[in-house]
């Protein structure tokens, strides 16, 4: 048995901990080393991966799911939901939970060394020109499997990194271009260089046909693309069937009412001209906002012109409630939603005068009516009801005491169409991922057991005085193989 | 081909950048607004501007060759906008008579509601009605209000967002004297 001298110490290792704790240590650390990236290991992450995954599948999503369904989930179990987001598992948000992505990091770090482990032993083996075995090809199909899997990590990288995700809103009729300023909300990757594509988009129309039950069936915006002024694509785009064009790509995601309002003010002045996008979850009543900043009226003794804005609430269906209101029994209605079809479409107008709170300088949600500086224009808010191809006037106090009309109008119901925008320069290499994995996987399963009853076809051929036995379930190598291989 | 010394430690150090990668995975498209930067200094040659204005006349930016030109993106909805039209009315008033032109690019926007943010807020330059906005994307506009301050020769000098801090001085510039 060979004897050896540890080397002495030198004077800047002092300080390290003797040889032993540290040989205990380095020990442990390989056995926890070794744990970790054995198969079974990551055959565990993977079935963490996917619980979360199923997860994600029956409880509904923060980014992907409607928002009033993630808000009936957290109502009804409140408790339930903030167990799993103390266990860093939030149930309306796994995709981008702590958990998620600790596991999907702990099964690409035992992924990486059993890749590079391989890998080194198979350069080894081709570089030392071993004998090629089926099992050395089986191999590289493992190794080439296990490779691919990042490729798609670096796929999915190099898209976010150097592609955009936005959101754009379109209006029947409008036509927008691809660029920053015509989207709603824009995230664009780190790498990505600021150049949109500059090209039109036109919703020409929007239909989103009714089943029996009110739900549609499905939802199809017929759009064009205009490049340099010339119409070059014109597509159904629906919901898993997206336009493409010039590495963007549009997806309908969503759709909505658009009310088309007009405002005039005491000088019989258009101030607004507009259509109102408006939000809801089943399309049977929609909310959303009228704002004129440029009314262009001062009330008697004020010095600043007063603005206009409305809260407003859309039937498509209304169902009108009759109602005998006041001492003097006057009939009145009042609207409630009946289904998504525009059968009877009425607005519920709620008025306000005053400032929107527009002119300091801020940004506003479109959807969010500031009502702090300003007055409900009937006494308690009440609403009033506006029908489609209907005008309402209104009175305002004027000079000398008398009064000054405006009208506001509904002469139009169109639709709206949100589109989610992507552009991701990643997919063709996660194309090359997805062929490269198969080939590795074609390549462990069948090419391997195919080179080895080949080879066990050959070896036993001249045993068995010029008869070649097959394997059991193997296919015969048929009569003119025979004859090759027994001369 | 060498080969890797210590494996483990190449996996360690290829781990830690792979979970960097996806840990950030978030935070590789961060929202625009991060990225835009308000102000910047240009030497890029202008594109062409051209449409019809608000009232239908026709505009074209060729037409102010040799006058520096101060061109904003604006909308009638925009509150940052509102907040600076007056600012930018007496930026009008100061230098029209000294030779510099001023034009309008009203975006995303419908024509009366734009007709009457001009009315009220007595808006003495025309506007490009540009509701596509087909300018703003040949101009890399991020967001209204853009202000662009460009050269007798049609070369960009300024570019700012949200503000008009810095053309004072680079029309000075221009002109040759405070």
């Amino acid at each position: 048995m060979a004897t050896t001298t540890a080397p002495p110490p030198s004077p800047r290792r002092t300080a390290a901990p003797p040889p032993r704790r540290r040989t205990r240590a380095r020990s442990r650390l390989g056995r926890f080393w070794h744990e970790y990236t054995r198969m079974r290991t990551a055959i565990y992450f993977l079935i963490g991966i996917l619980m979360i995954v199923l997860i994600g599948t029956f409880v509904p999503q923060e980014f992907t799911s409607a928002s009033q369904r993630v808000s009936e989930f957290l109502t009804a179990h409140p408790n339930l939901n903030d167990l799993f987001t103390r266990l860093g598992l939030p149930l309306t948000s796994v995709f981008v939970s702590p958990l998620f992505y600790i596991l999907l990091a702990s099964l690409y770090i035992a992924l990486l060394s059993c890749v590079i482990t391989r890998g080194r032993a198979l350069i080894v083996r081709t570089v030392r020109r071993y004998p090629r075995t089926p099992q050395y090809w089986g191999e590289w199909g493992s190794w080439l499997f296990h490779t691919s899997f990042f490729l798609l990590v670096v796929a999915v990288v190099w898209g976010k990194a150097t592609g955009f995700d936005g959101i754009m809103t379109i209006t029947q009729g409008q036509r927008v271009a691809e660029t920053r300023a015509s989207y709603d909300t824009l995230q664009e990757g780190m790498l990505f260089d600021g150049h949109h594509a500059g090209y039109e988009v036109q919703l020409n129309s929007f239909r989103a046909p009714l089943q029996a039950n009110g739900m549609p069936s499905d939802f199809v915006s017929n759009m064009t693309v205009y490049s340099g002024g010339r119409a070059v694509l014109t597509k159904d785009v629906r919901v898993n069937d997206f336009l493409g064009y010039d590495g963007v790509d549009f997806y309908q995601q969503d759709y909505g009412w658009a009310p088309h309002m007009v405002v005039r003010n005491p000088a019989g002045e258009v101030v607004s001209d507009t259509d109102i996008q408006m939000i809801s979850d089943d399309k049977t009543a929609s909310t959303g906002v009228l704002k004129v900043p440029a009314f262009n009226y001062t009330l008697p003794g004020q010095t600043k012109p007063m603005q206009i804005g409305a809260k407003l609430v859309l039937y498509p269906d209304a169902q009108a409630l009759p109602q005998v209101t006041g001492a003097s029994n006057t009939l009145n209605f009042s609207y409630a939603a009946g289904s998504a079809a525009a059968n009877n479409p009425v607005l519920e107008v709620q008025l306000f005068i005053g400032d929107l709170g527009i002119d300091n300088g801020t940004s506003q949600d479109v959807f969010t009516l500031d009502t702090g500086a300003m007055s409900p224009y009937y006494l308690g808010a009440a609403a009033f009801a506006l029908p489609l191809h209907q005008t309402t006037t209104l009175s305002l106090p004027a000079a000398n005491g008398g009064t000054a009309d405006f009208t506001v109008s509904f002469p139009d119901l169109r639709q709206f169409s949100l589109f989610h925008v992507k552009k991701d320069n990643g997919v063709p290499l996660v194309y090359t991922a997805f062929v490269l994995t198969m080939v590795g996987l074609l390549s462990k399963l069948y090419l391997r057991p195919f080179l080895e009853r080949r080879r066990r076809a050959r070896a036993s051929a001249p045993a068995l005085g010029g008869r070649v036995s097959t394997p059991p379930g193997a296919p015969s190598p048929g009569p003119m193989r025979e004859e090759v291989l027994t001369r | 081909m060498p080969m890797p010394k210590h494996p483990c430690r190449v996996a360690a150090l290829g781990a830690a950048a792979l979970t960097a990668l996806l840990v950030s995975g978030c935070s590789l498209q961060p929202d625009v607004s991060s990225k835009v930067q308000p102000e910047s200094r240009t030497s890029q040659p202008a594109p062409a501007l051209s449409g019809t204005s608000l009232t239908g006349t026709p505009i074209a930016l060729s037409a102010f060759h040799g006058h520096p030109v101060v061109i904003d993106f604006w909308a009638s909805w925009c509150g940052p906008c509102r907040a600076q039209q007056d600012e930018l009315n007496s930026l009008v008033s100061r230098f029209t008579a000294r030779g510099v032109d001023f034009v309008g690019v009203d975006i995303r926007d419908d024509s009366a509601n734009a007709l009457a943010y001009v009315q009220e807020f007595r808006v003495q330059y025309a506007s490009v009605f540009d509701p596509a906005s087909d300018d703003a994307a040949s101009f890399n506009v991020d967001a209204p209000p853009t202000t662009l301050v460009v050269d007798g020769s049609g070369t960009i000098r300024l570019r700012e967002l949200g503000t008009l801090v810095d053309v004072t001085s680079t029309l000075n510039s221009l002109l040759g004297g405070a």
